[in-house]
């Protein structure tokens, strides 16, 4: 009976671990001057971490999302849905058990456009030096209320469907994990590109 | 005798039915790579659950990850890129092959290690119980000879009153 409790291990809850530090590897100093009013071109650093508790290899991907202000932006957890907000970029990795992916992130406004009614939408954002221009990004109604996100979503590898998923399954279970960071988009002295 | 224009119409008719041909299996690729993929993955974690070594699967997934890598360079190169794109996908594919067969082999060696090491396990616990067994056998066996012959070794005082 030893023996066999010893050789079987019992069941166990299968989950990821997702959060983000800053760029001294502590949960602070988010932003440049410790501020999370961005002007075009500050550059934030942050450390994206994932850990794997699923008892296996995982194919994954962390999805990066800009969404508004809006509370239909955010990914809806009892339906087991991802947020509609547009795709910026997605980091996929294969990560082994108990295994911790650190992903660094350098990124930065790269553009805002504002339309002659006072919208204030981000055009492009730049990530690792690669520049992404957003389609259906969303608005603000001006400059002095400009909040957005980055929303940062878990997907695992479906090896039934052959395509990325939201979340994981846990036996029945439909798990979802996601996270997001609030900015505000300030103006700088420079005009919008 | 071949006409020259014949014969140059025949060329063309090869080159483009090449080229379709070419860009009809690049394009086919995504669907195929999916299916394979998942295929992979699934030996892969067959190989997990058999029992491979940390190391084997450090391999494994840096092999894996190295196709994310190359998928990723597949879809930055412009469709005109044919002979490169075909020289990825057969990389691809390639690293996928090998490291199924990888993760069967490594499947299989670790299903055998794990079996014997499963036999280990439960002979010892079939040993220990045994030995268990005959220590507290021969224990109860001393202790009540012990405790006999402590009662022969008894003796009968009388009781002092005082007086």
């Amino acid at each position: 009976m030893v023996a066999y409790a010893t050789i079987v291990p019992g069941p166990s809850e299968k989950f990821f671990q997702l959060y983000v530090l800053g760029p001294t590897g502590i949960t602070g100093n988010y932003y440049p001057n410790n501020s999370s009013n961005l002007q075009i071109d500050e550059i934030a650093q942050w450390n994206l971490r994932l850990v794997n508790d699923m008892a296996s290899i995982q194919y994954v991907s962390i999805r990066v999302k800009l969404g508004g202000n809006q509370t239909t932006d955010s990914p809806n957890e009892t339906l087991a849905q991802p947020s509609p907000a547009p795709l910026i970029t997605e980091f996929k990795h294969f990560i082994l058990d108990n295994e911790t992916w650190e992903v660094p992130i350098d990124w930065q406004i790269a553009n805002y456009t504002t339309t002659t009614g006072g919208q204030v939408s981000i055009h492009s954002l730049t990530i690792d030096n690669v520049t992404y221009v957003l389609d259906n990004s969303p608005v603000c109604s001006g400059i002095n209320s400009c909040s957005f996100r980055l929303i940062f979503e878990i997907w695992t590898w479906n090896v039934d469907s052959n395509n990325f998923q939201f979340g994981w399954f846990d036996g029945d279970q439909h798990r979802v994990a996601w996270l997001q960071l609030w900015f505000t988009l300030v103006p700088s002295v420079s005009q919008p590109r | 005798m071949i006409r020259p224009s014949k014969l140059l119409l025949f060329s063309l008719s090869c080159i483009t039915i090449v080229l379709l041909l070419h860009s009809a299996s690049v394009a086919s690729q995504p669907v195929s790579f999916k299916r394979q993929l998942s295929k992979v993955i699934q030996d892969v974690q067959t190989a997990e659950l058999s029992g491979a070594t940390p190391a084997e699967m450090r391999d494994l997934a840096a092999r894996l990850n190295t196709i994310i890598g190359l998928q990723d360079s597949l879809q930055n190169l412009p469709p005109q890129e044919l002979g490169e794109r075909a020289q990825l996908s057969e990389q691809i594919n390639n690293t996928l092959t090998t490291v199924d067969m990888e993760a069967n082999e490594i499947a299989t060696i670790a299903s055998q290690r794990d079996s014997i090491s499963h036999l280990v396990a439960y002979s010892s616990g079939v040993v220990g119980a045994a030995i268990a067994t005959v220590v507290y056998y021969y224990g109860t066996l001393l202790r009540r000879r012990y405790r006999i012959k402590r009662t022969f070794q008894m003796k009968i005082v009388p009781k002092r009153t005082k007086e």
